[in-house]
């Protein structure tokens, strides 16, 4: 840009008359940038960003450590997804396998399609507060939109990067993300007694209880029980 | 119809060869001409094996340089493009070829079949009558007219005649208006790509190309031209890339506003015709521009230094043409896909200007100077030819 | 080329599709059609030129009729956007009127041909004339006797005035002018 004196920037319009439906527009000098410019130096930077382009995608061309293809199938050991990428629902579990989840029913609500379906004790025997029962997620319906995960108030939900979903059977893709039924990491530990946080864990597993498809049934999944919590 | 109106032109262009094949060195001319003297059948006999070897040139150019194409504008773009079929995906386009094969022609209901039909056929004989003149060695050239230039220019401009056709027979508005574009886009450069050339018709004093590769035993016509080559040569690369509407010129297909352009309709072995077309076309006008300007299969001397030239020269006769040549072309078309996949498209009304207003001016500027430095003498190396 | 069986077979083909097809020109009822069979005319008549071994002229008669003329005339028809529907049948009238001209045209030619003397090319002759695109550079140029310098400015300045009388009535006016 050594060719050229900055000039202050000037906005001109050109005068465009629509009155009487005519418009004797003059072509404003050509800028760039937002400023007027001699031909000389219009030249100048057109040819230098013309350079510019070729040298950029030259640079890619040169250098296959630019290239982003994940070979999948083959690298299916190594690969690494994308911290943003939105996969598989899960509920955090910490390092003892306690989960986060007050069964508050936030998301069950906000979900745009219905795809969380909470059912709870209303009311644990040890804590004497609500209690998560089953977070069944229906992944067949989920559209991946990453409410959930953004209104849960105490962050235990997340996306993860594990994309590979597929299954020979719809009715495989309704699941528990629990797993286990009972309160929370945080009121476990008010309990003093050990023993009795550990026998309010009752373990669940992925396909364990009523999980509902259609009212369907097939082996390890029971039929879908109809009375469906319905508190609002 | 179209067909059977091309194929006599086509003979024709071959059977001419029996005059034109003159330089004494070149023995495989010499038994072509005898082939055609011998008599009817020996004639027909050349005629067929000419034709046979451009079409299968023009099909293997056309996967080859489709593989070459993909994978290029793949790592531009941080892709890798084409990599399952095959090792590095090397069968890629002999797949893509075997699908197109046995995909349904699809003719669209109320447009005009035979025109439909007939256009890929006279794109395709545009390419094929176009790569019959690049000579890519010493007497490996199908046909060598005198006024080879000529022929360049008045085939190059059939090839529109078949996007007419084939936008106009769709009965679709994105082709109708795909093969405008195409009609005055290559129209318009062709003029340019002309002028260019003849800058070197200038500097070598012949239209013959076998004629006006051996002008360039001193050095070629891109240094020897003072300048005037290189504008020259700058015109011929960007009139190409419209003629062959590569991005930035590819508003004929452009499938942001009309799909496909000129071959939405085309499905199939037709449509297979025209990418074929479009692939032998890049390797023939890098091979064109190799020839008029980078001298063909020559390899690289200075004008009298023969110490310098002797080094050039030390590759065995087989396989010299074939390096110099393959290099130069290669290089040539790397150049275009660079073009292709780093550029945006340009506007319409850009486009023209661009050629009517910008490049023809300097073209002709440039052919008038060019006269002066041929009448002067000034280029280097004049003893040359 | 210009004598043999070749040359013979070569002319027979490029006079029968010559004369087939320009009758496609102008018994076709579609226009886009009727374009493409004179593309194929002037094709013919460009082998047929080829076939005397005037390489030159067929190139030109290529590069400006195929290559201009009848794109533009393609490019005619697709604006004006009727090509698709046939054409009217001619009416009784026009049919007379058009069948006397073209006899008229024929008999013009024919006795032309007739009362016109061919003399016979010698080998020299046509040796010099094909081989040398120079020669007819120089003689478009030369300001001798036999040089064509006059005709060649009058053309270049006739199409000089056809080009500035296309920009002008191309040339998109003011609206307070006229």
């Amino acid at each position: 840009m050594a060719t050229t004196t900055p000039v202050p920037t000037e906005t001109e319009c050109p005068p465009i008359d629509f009155g009487e439906l005519k418009s004797n527009c003059v072509a404003p000098r050509p800028s760039i940038m937002g400023q007027k410019r001699g031909l000389r130096s219009i030249l100048w930077l057109s040819f230098k960003g013309i350079v510019r382009g070729l040298l950029t995608t030259l640079s890619y061309f040169r250098r296959p450590s630019t290239v982003v293809t994940q070979q999948y199938p083959e690298n299916r050991d190594t690969l690494e997804m994308f911290e943003r990428y939105r996969g598989r629902l899960s509920l955090i579990h910490n390092e003892e396998g306690e989960h986060g989840c007050t069964a508050c029913q936030i998301c069950e609500r906000l979900c745009p399609n219905a795809s969380i379906i909470i059912t709870k004790d209303k009311k644990n025997e040890a804590t004497g507060k609500p209690a998560l029962d089953q977070f069944i997620w229906r992944q067949d319906t989920c559209t991946f939109c990453n409410i959930c995960v953004l209104v849960c108030p105490f962050d235990t939900l997340e996306m993860t990067g594990d994309f590979e979903s597929s299954v020979f059977d719809r009715r495989l893709l309704v699941f528990n993300l629990n797993e286990y039924a009972g309160p929370t990491a945080g009121q476990l530990d008010k309990l003093e007694d050990d023993e009795l946080a550990k026998a309010q864990m009752k373990p669940m597993n992925k396909y364990q209880g009523p999980v509902p498809m259609c009212g369907g049934e097939m082996d390890g999944i029971p039929k879908l029980d109809v009375e469906k919590p319905t508190d609002a | 119809m179209a067909d059977a109106l091309l194929n006599p032109l086509s003979l024709t262009l071959s059977v001419q060869t029996s005059e034109a094949f003159a330089a004494p060195a070149m023995s495989l001319a010499d038994r072509a001409s005898r082939a055609l003297e011998s008599g009817v059948w020996g004639a027909v006999m050349y005629i067929v094996i000419g034709l046979v070897a451009v079409l299968t040139a023009v099909s293997v150019l056309g996967l080859v340089m489709s593989y070459i194409e993909r994978k290029v504008a793949g790592h531009f773009q941080c892709r890798l493009g084409p990599m399952r079929v095959g090792p590095h995906g090397v069968l890629q386009s002999l797949a893509d070829g075997i699908k197109l094969l046995f995909k349904e022609g699809i003719e669209p209901g109320d447009g005009d079949k035979v025109i439909f039909i007939g256009a890929p056929i006279f794109s395709i004989t545009a390419t094929i009558l176009l790569l019959a003149i690049v000579p890519l060695a010493p007497g490996i050239q199908v046909v060598d007219m005198n006024v080879g230039v000529v022929y360049i220019a008045a085939v190059s401009g059939l090839g529109v005649m078949g996007i007419l056709m084939g936008g106009w027979s769709s009965n679709n508005k994105w082709s109708l208006l795909g093969a405008m574009r195409a009609g005055a886009q290559m129209i318009s450069y062709e003029v340019s790509l002309t002028i260019a050339l003849l800058v070197v018709v200038l500097f070598s004093g012949t239209l013959k190309v076998s004629e006006i590769i051996e002008s360039q035993q001193q050095g070629w016509w891109i240094w020897r031209g003072h300048g005037v080559a290189i504008v020259a040569f700058c015109l011929y690369v960007i009139a190409s890339t419209a003629e062959l509407n590569r991005t930035p010129f590819d508003l004929p297909e452009g499938e942001s506003e009309l799909t496909g352009g000129y071959h939405t309709e085309y499905s199939g072995l037709r449509f297979s015709f025209f990418f074929l077309a479009e692939f032998a076309n890049l390797f023939v006008f890098s091979a064109l521009a190799v020839t008029f300007f980078f001298g063909g299969w020559l390899p690289f001397h200075v004008g009298n230094y023969e110490g310098f030239n002797s080094v050039m020269d030390l590759l065995p006769p087989v396989i010299s043409p074939i390096f110099w040549f393959g290099s130069k072309c290669a290089t040539l078309i790397f150049i275009l896909m660079w073009f292709r996949w780093t550029f945006p498209r340009l506007r319409m009304d850009q486009l023209m200007r661009l050629e009517w207003k910008v490049l023809l001016p300097i073209g002709f500027a440039n052919l008038i100077l060019a006269a002066t430095v041929v009448l002067s003498g000034l280029y280097f190396f004049p003893s040359a030819t | 080329m210009h004598d043999g069986t070749v040359a013979t077979l070569f002319f027979y083909l490029f006079a029968v599709a010559s004369i087939a097809l320009a009758l496609g020109v102008v018994l076709g009822r579609r226009l886009l059609r009727s374009a493409v069979c004179l593309i194929g005319v002037l094709g013919s008549s460009a082998g047929l030129i080829l076939v005397l071994g005037f390489e030159f002229i067929a190139g030109i008669q290529v590069l400006v009729f195929i290559g201009g003329i009848v794109v533009l005339l393609l490019f005619a028809i697709m604006m004006t956007s009727e090509g698709h529907t046939f054409e009217q049948r001619p009416s009784a009238a026009r049919r007379v009127m058009g069948g006397i001209v073209a006899t008229a045209f024929f008999v013009v030619t024919l006795s032309v041909y007739v009362h016109t003397d061919f003399p016979p090319a010698t080998a020299e002759g046509l040796a010099v004339s094909h081989e040398d695109v120079h020669a007819i550079g120089r003689k478009l140029l030369s300001n001798e006797r036999d040089g064509y310098i006059v005709p060649f400015e009058v053309i270049s300045l006739l199409l000089l005035a056809a080009l500035i009388g296309g920009i002008v009535i191309a040339r998109k006016h003011d609206p307070e002018d006229t």
